[in-house]
């Protein structure tokens, strides 16, 4: 479904990501773990089109992507649950939602038709439906930053470290949407510092280190991977 | 008694003026985060394309210092209104797309000097179609003036505090309601994640340049039967808008109609008192404003949430 091709991004001089290649199938969980400042976020705003690719091909479904502008990739069925979560502060739950159906230009019932599936999903976010988005709690907006994405009915979700500054509850709580996610079919590449996490429900996942890809595999294989646990999940190999 | 009346409503009504640039400026600044130095320009043109229409309109000669009253009445003043807020519009995505649109977003003032070059080269364009002589517009309502509880006040103060405030009550439940509206409110507070939600950050941003130079345009129409159309005329609007803008907050749309308002209602009043002293207080207020509230009286520092 989507394929990277010894992509770079650089922020002007520095470069972010070193020709990373990697490939998620439809229907698959995959994640990219890696220690801070690896890269990883820049790799999904790359994919996002909030920053251009320096060389390298993005393809989606078969096409080039790599210099489509971000909301026309959001047309074509990639959404981007950011970083820091980043909700429109000012605007209510509720408009944050209706935001990211923006683009597909629905009538106002089949919109909130669509909202409601999402409190289904997110239930906490229906009891805070007409309050402005900054009064929501980290969790909550995480919560309502997935949702929103989710509004833009993607194929392919790109979640941004979900679990940055949550408590650890919140992100079980979050993981179990996900997996949920899952199972309803939609494609998903996770970013995560939470190495033990995301390896634990990924199909596959890729290990980046420095802009690079140092190793790849399925979740499971890379979670008892020796040099992964020593060096993201803080177990040393004589414990292991 | 009625003299303070008279002052609060002629007041009120340069100060919807005010209200209507500022409003503009904060439109461009919020979603962009560039001003449109030009503005000035966009309010004199927006007069010239008036005048321009009524004597269109009428089927007159369009060499003229005064435009009879007979061109302004019935439908033409509207029409003319209308004209000037479209063309006004359109010159704003020209300015956006020569004079803004390359340096947005890259740091540096760049666009400050581009845009006042760009009203600069309007002005002498507008000299060589118009010429440098202001022009008498009269007003659709006539010159009389009204009665009101023992206040003198000429029916075009009505007429632009009237459509002042009805524009603004109409963008503002746009913005806060409509689906453009709330995109709009997305790019100000950020255009990347903004393009997240599939929005077409560049047409809105195009979008709010010809909104902004539309209002100005709409302005100069409004005000030219009260100031005179010329040339020379934006100037003193853009700059004093521009302060409303300030006093009001830029980040906050309803703060910069406050400002203008609050602006207008205040330049009258000391002109009452020493008309000379006028520009000294307002200017002298807006550091004031500016040394004690920063963001300006209605302005919100940005709330941020980690």
């Amino acid at each position: 479904m989507l394929k990277l091709k010894d992509v770079n991004l650089a922020y002007g001089p520095i470069a972010a990501v070193r020709k990373v290649s990697i490939d998620v199938e439809a229907g698959e969980v995959v994640a990219i773990v890696g220690g801070n400042g690896a890269g990883k976020s820049t790799l999904l705003k790359g994919i996002a089109g909030l920053m251009p690719v320096s060389s390298g091909q993005i393809i989606f479904d078969g096409e080039e992507i790599s210099r489509l502008a971000p909301h026309k990739r959001v047309a074509r069925g990639i959404a981007l649950s950011p970083e820091g979560r980043q909700v429109f502060p000012d605007q209510t739950v509720y408009d944050n939602l209706t935001l990211g159906a923006y683009f597909r230009r629905l009538s106002n019932d089949a919109l909130d038709a669509e909202v409601e599936e999402q409190f289904t999903l997110f239930p906490r976010l229906r009891e805070r439906r007409d309050q402005l988005a900054v009064t929501l709690s980290g969790g909550e907006q995480q919560m309502l930053a997935i949702a929103r994405a989710l509004m833009g009915k993607p194929r392919l979700l790109l979640l941004d470290e979900p679990s940055l500054g949550l408590a650890p509850k919140i992100i079980q709580e979050i993981f179990g949407i996900i997996v949920s996610l899952r199972k309803s079919g939609i494609t998903i590449l996770l970013v995560e510092q939470m190495a033990n996490m995301a390896l634990a429900i990924a199909d596959r996942a890729y290990v980046l280190e420095t802009g690079s890809v140092t190793l790849s595999g399925t979740g499971q294989q890379l979670l008892h991977d020796p040099k992964v646990r020593a060096a993201y999940l803080g177990i040393s190999h004589s414990a292991a | 008694m009625d003299v303070y009346l008279q002052t609060l409503l002629s007041g009120l009504a340069i100060g919807g003026v005010y209200a209507l640039i500022a409003l503009g400026f904060s439109i461009t600044f919020t979603t962009t985060k560039t001003l449109n130095f030009a503005q000035g320009e966009f309010i004199a043109f927006g007069a010239f394309i008036g005048v321009t229409m009524l004597l269109l309109f009428s089927g007159l000669a369009s060499t003229t210092t005064a435009v009879p009253s007979e061109a302004a009445s019935a439908w033409r003043y509207p029409a003319a209104v209308i004209a000037a807020g479209a063309v006004a519009g359109l010159m704003g995505v020209l300015i956006f797309l020569l004079a803004v649109r390359p340096f947005a977003g890259k740091g540096g003032m760049n666009w400050v000097m581009s845009t006042l070059g760009f009203g600069v080269m309007l002005q002498s364009i507008g000299l060589a179609v118009w010429g440098p002589a202001p022009v008498m517009v009269p007003s659709p309502l006539g010159d009389d003036v009204l009665r009101i509880a023992g206040a003198g006040v000429r029916p075009q103060e009505l007429l632009v505090l009237a459509c002042a405030i009805l524009i603004m009550v109409a963008l503002d439940l746009v913005m806060r309601r409509s689906r453009i509206g709330k995109a709009m409110m997305a790019v100000a507070h950020s255009p990347q994640i903004a393009s997240l939600m599939g929005i077409n950050v560049g047409l809105v941003m195009i979008g709010a340049f010809a909104l902004s130079s539309g209002l100005a345009g709409v302005a100069g129409v409004l005000i030219a039967p009260i100031a005179s159309a010329s040339l020379f005329m934006g100037i003193g609007f853009a700059l004093k808008a521009f302060s409303a803008a300030i006093i009001g907050g830029l980040n906050n749309p309803r703060g910069c109609i406050y400002g203008g308002f609050i602006l207008g209602v205040l330049e009258s009043a000391v002109g009452l008192w020493q008309a000379q002293w006028r520009e000294i207080v307002v200017f002298g207020l807006i550091i004031l404003v500016l040394a004690f509230r920063p963001a300006g009286l209605f302005g919100q520092a940005a709330v941020d949430k980690v």
